[in-house]
């Protein structure tokens, strides 16, 4: 009897201690200065892998903060471990710079999108966090969800001028203005400079609407850039499978994906030459992968020195600068045969939550992530135009054309922003797809995809 | 005390001792009557209401009537899922119990090492989804994985697995057979209840060993059978996790199963209209099988007088 | 034990079968701990390294403190303790109930236990999560553990009552007859009986907890709630690059589960074969 007891006590003290756990909404901040042994984290060896992996990812445990006195703020981002770094640097920057708040970092996995709704619905959502310009209009539509911030970037004479007009206008939706940008993630097309000079092939000026670097210039780079069978394979370009970036090739060809009015007119002849040929680079030219071919993602492809070209957004370029010998460029797309070209430039912006407790802190710190100070080691590139024409950025590294960023604000198209992208976005991406491992015809894909996008762009889907 | 006075006591005390029998019968149970109504009934019967309406959990829902069900009919990602579920099942289910009872025949007979095999097949199946998956995914990989090592040692083409769309579906149901550990021991179980004078008898009797099995070893396992086809069926209709981690939904919608859509519509769209219909439509379908199973069971399952319980 | 004995070659072709087979089934596991303790660019290499060389330790606190993991066992092991405990006693109680007491509707009530084993779970998935947001449980581990103080599982229910008819009745006449409430014969008597049964509830509830994924993925959101399980699962989606690192994290999930079989494979067997048993 007296063993059963203890073991009884012993249980309901553990039982106890979990119900604590169990019932505590965890917000890091709170519970982190309080809690010094749960939330200070080993610092690991220095040495582990490519990337650097952060040290902790309590950075609260680490700074100790005057508690009683701060009032909390909770900012929340995703992205990978090496974009994290600058998310805290600009938390610890902001901690620093004014007494009366204290920010801590939430690092998310990608594609938390979803997530943050959930999040919302039950009230519980960050005060802060990293937005994107094509998802504010879903979050705003579904229930109001982020913080109407027009008075006061009115009261705090926000200058505006020092954002490009697009990016700008792209913090409002409907009149409001939800959210406050910091950088911007042009997309471009890395290169791998030594297996272009192994094969001989010049790499095209680093300018937008060169008329020479156009379709079939990029086609034959692109062919020449190709060779080697199964493993050893090398490509000469990895697009990336994801169809908002066809955006770029769509718009110059003088085409749209959907409408300023909402309308899908995705399958437009000009739009259409666009896929076809996108489609043909996988299918016909054999210069692009299959998904079979990337099973680790186009990246891993890229970094182990298998592919020519590879696109994707400048975040990107945190993880190359940290590449060891690996010299890499970026070059702008081809121009299509109008002789245009444009560039699609997502626009990271911070939003706050609606039903933050905290509005006027959560607006401090938009401010700050939006502010000089903050964006100068921005990721892709920094928004406001004073930051990004400085030396210190176009200068970052010695050998890269950190200029061509800088242009492709002058290319800049605003992808469409539709309460219902998240579906729209699900819905167009499995079949574009599909067409790029050559599986479905492109015309398939609009016969099949024409009813199901019309229908979700009217909200019925 | 007289005897009189005692049957008394006893009819008194006998006819309270039932009254407290039925409440504290109750009693026990109402944790888990609470619980089945609160948990289990009601949320049945709002998802069946929530079924005809448009709901986000953001704004209040609106009521649609049967728009949800035409949407259902007309979708053709819903036949899709159903499809991959039906394959994942009906080729999976059968798949996984024979082997499974082949492995528990196997492990019953005296060989050495018993206790290491025995614990070598059931270790899988307790391991988490999660991490199976992600191991599955190295094996599965087409140019560095395990599996097309041992396919080019067999100077067998390779494969390239999960990202083939008609390799997709067999290839999780090869997964799935990796776990057949849980299985696998309660058949042995059973194995190991058969009594061994069934099989001394019709042994002397002259039955060959594909006799016995058909006469003996499959009908005193037939109730096992039945359990374990049941789970399996439930269990595989509801395939979530590994699709989710391993493949998403992919390549091309393949491996979309009908859970990972439902859940997809309701916690990524946030239709929760639209994935209650769907919920009931699966209710609808498992309760359909299962009670055909039941129908079935009859004909095959033996079930031993005393063995039967309740 | 009612075993075969084969003779000569059916024997060794049947070891030899096992063999195989448990090469095959261990292969996975085992790969998962090697690459774990892989350097970063060894993880792909073509023939595979089957010993790591040289052993990279480092990648385990890499791994684990790349994301709060802390937070995520101390989740996990909250959820496993809290709803096995509930589990142990309501679904043991009510097992309890049907198999000895006699109330009205007592038939009616065990075939709903029954009904509710073969319900797709989805079909409570959405209502039950908007009860639990109406609550104000979103984002904590409560909807993982509060429903199994009301009863377990429908399967755990189940499994207690098959074991309690098996109980002879003798002894709670005896009891009765001593004037014991239907509790006291609950607590003082069925259950110090029934180790084994408690022993495989217990097994199966923590490897059920242990496991479970869709259940914290639709009711935790933010990192600190986060289960181990859902913490892999965000490995994969940041670290997609380090295998290694993400194989260490993986053993660190698995490695408990197989500790606690080889710490209690007694009652591992006897509780799994008590379903066997009682899965007639």
């Amino acid at each position: 009897m007296l063993s059963r007891r203890r073991f009884l006590s012993g249980l309901a003290v553990v039982s106890g201690a979990a119900l604590l756990a169990a019932c505590g909404q965890e917000a890091a901040p709170t519970a982190a200065p309080a809690k010094p042994a749960a939330g200070a984290e080993p610092t690991k060896p220095a040495a582990s892998g490519a990337a650097p992996a952060a040290a902790t990812s309590a950075p609260a445990a680490a700074k100790p903060a005057a508690a009683g006195s701060l009032i909390e703020i909770t900012f929340a981002s995703h992205g990978e471990v090496a974009e994290q770094d600058f998310y805290k640097k600009a938390v610890e920057r902001f901690n620093q710079a004014q007494a009366k708040y204290h920010a801590t970092f939430q690092a998310e996995p990608t594609n938390n999108w979803q997530k943050y709704l959930t999040l919302m619905a039950g009230g519980t959502m960050y005060d802060t966090f990293r937005n994107e310009e094509k998802r504010v209009a879903e979050f705003v539509e579904r229930g109001n969800q982020l913080l109407d911030v027009t008075d006061r970037a009115q009261k705090d004479k926000i200058d505006k001028e020092d954002f490009p007009a697009t990016v700008w206008d792209e913090f409002f939706w409907k009149g409001k203005m939800y959210g406050f940008g910091h950088d911007l993630s042009p997309a471009v097309i890395f290169v791998n400079r030594k297996l272009w000079k192994d094969k001989g092939v010049d790499l095209p000026p680093g300018k937008w609407g060169d008329p020479k670097w156009d379709w079939n210039a990029f086609l034959a780079a692109a062919k020449k850039l190709t060779y080697g069978e199964g493993a050893q394979k090398v490509f000469g370009y990895i697009g990336n499978t994801w169809w908002v970036y066809m955006h770029p090739w769509i718009w110059s060809n003088g085409g749209e994906v959907v409408d300023k009015d909402g309308k899908l007119v995705f399958d437009s002849p000009e739009a259409t030459e666009a896929w076809q040929f996108y489609a043909d680079l996988s299918n016909t030219q054999k210069v692009s992968p299959v998904a079979a071919d990337m099973t680790n993602g186009p990246a891993q492809l890229f970094e182990s020195q298998r592919a020519a070209m590879y696109v994707n957004n400048t975040s990107y370029t945190i993880r190359a600068r940290q590449l060891k010998d690996f010299d890499w460029e970026m070059i702008p797309y081809p121009t299509a045969k109008t002789g245009k070209v444009f560039d699609r430039v997502p626009n990271n912006l911070c939003s706050g939550y609606a039903k933050t407790p905290q509005p006027d802190g959560a607006w401090e710190y938009l401010k700050h992530m939006a502010s000089k100070e903050a964006t100068v080691d921005a990721r892709g590139m920094p928004s406001r135009i004073s930051v990004a024409s400085s030396k210190d950025f176009l200068t970052r590294t010695p050998n890269q054309n950190w200029q061509l960023l800088v242009d492709a604000g002058q290319v800049r198209r605003t992808e469409p922003r539709t309460p219902y992208f998240n579906q729209f976005d699900d819905t167009l991406r499995a079949a574009w797809e599909s067409v790029q491992n050559g599986n479905k015809s492109v015309k398939d894909m609009f016969t099949e995809m024409r009813p199901k996008l019309t229908t979700i762009l009217e909200g019925k889907g | 005390m007289s005897s009189v006075t005692a049957t008394v006591v006893a009819r008194r005390r006998g006819r309270s001792l039932l009254w407290r029998e039925k409440v504290d019968g109750f009693v026990m149970i109402a944790p888990w009557l609470i619980g089945f109504v609160v948990l289990t009934v009601g949320p049945m019967l709002v998802s069946a209401g929530l079924a005809f309406t448009n709901y986000d959990i953001l704004t209040p829902p609106k009521f649609t009537g049967t728009a949800n069900l035409e949407r259902l009919f007309a979708d053709d990602l819903f036949y899709k899922s159903l499809r991959n579920t039906a394959i994942y099942t009906f080729l999976g289910v059968p798949l996984h119990v024979s082997v499974a009872l082949l492995a528990a025949m196997l492990l019953n007979t005296k060989v050495a090492g018993q206790a290491f095999y025995r614990t070598a097949f059931y270790m899988p199946s307790m391991t988490p989804p999660v991490a199976n998956a992600l191991v599955w995914l190295w094996i599965y990989n087409p140019d560095f994985g395990l599996a097309n090592i041992v396919l080019n040692a067999a100077h067998l083409p390779a494969q390239k697995w999960l990202w083939d769309k008609d390799m997709a579906i067999p290839s999780l149901i090869l997964m799935s057979l990796w776990a057949l550990g849980s299985q696998m021991i309660t058949f042995l179980a059973g194995l190991q209840n058969v009594p061994p004078q069934l099989h001394e008898a019709a042994a002397i009797d002259g039955a060959t060993a594909l006799q016995r099995f058909r006469h003996i070893t499959l009908p005193m396992l037939s109730p096992i059978i039945l359990f374990n086809l049941i789970v399996a069926l439930i269990g595989s209709f509801q395939v979530f996790t590994t699709a989710y981690i391993a493949t998403n939904g992919g390549p091309e919608n393949a491996t979309l199963f009908f859970v990972l859509y439902l859940y997809r519509n309701g916690f990524e769209f946030f239709k929760m209209g639209y994935a209650s219909a769907l919920a009931w439509v699966l209710f609808l379908i498992v309760l359909v099988f299962t009670l055909i199973q039941f129908r079935l069971s009859k004909r095959w399952v033996y079930y031993e007088g005393d063995l039967k319980k309740g | 034990m009612n075993e075969r004995t084969l003779k000569g070659p059916q024997r060794w072709l049947v070891q030899a079968v096992l063999t195989l087979g448990a090469i095959a089934l261990v292969t996975p596991l085992y790969w998962m701990l090697a690459t774990s303790l892989k350097e970063t660019g060894k993880e792909w290499l073509l023939p595979p390294q089957w010993i790591p060389s040289p052993f990279a330790f480092e990648n385990y606190p890499a791994a684990l403190t790349s994301l709060p993991f802390i937070y995520f066992f101390r989740n996990t092991i909250a959820i496993v303790v809290l709803a096995t405990l509930g589990t142990l006693w309501t679904s043991t109680m009510a097992g309890f109930a049907f198999a000895r007491l006699r109330f009205p509707l007592r038939n009616t009530l065990f075939a709903c236990v029954l009904g509710t084993m073969m319900l797709p779970h989805v079909v409570t998935l959405i209502p039950t999560f908007l009860l639990f947001k109406s609550l104000g449980w979103l984002n904590t581990l409560l909807p993982l553990i509060v429903p199994y103080w009301f009863g377990g599982t429908a399967f755990s229910i189940f499994l207690s009552r098959q074991y309690f008819m098996g109980v002879p009745l003798e002894l709670d006449e005896a009891a009765r007859v001593d004037g014991a409430s239907n509790y006291r014969i609950y607590f003082a008597i069925m259950l110090p009986l029934a180790g084994p049964l408690l022993a495989a509830l217990t097994i199966f509830s923590v490897l059920q907890h242990w496991n479970d994924f869709m259940g914290p993925l639709i009711y935790v959101n933010s990192m600190q709630m986060r289960t181990l399980a859902l913490g892999l699962r965000s490995f994969q989606g940041t670290m997609q690059t380090n295998f290694n690192l993400m194989m260490a994290a993986a053993t660190v999930t698995v490695a408990p589960v197989i500790v606690l079989f080889f710490a209690a494979q007694r009652f591992f067997m006897r509780g799994v074969l008590l379903t066997g048993l009682a899965g007639r």
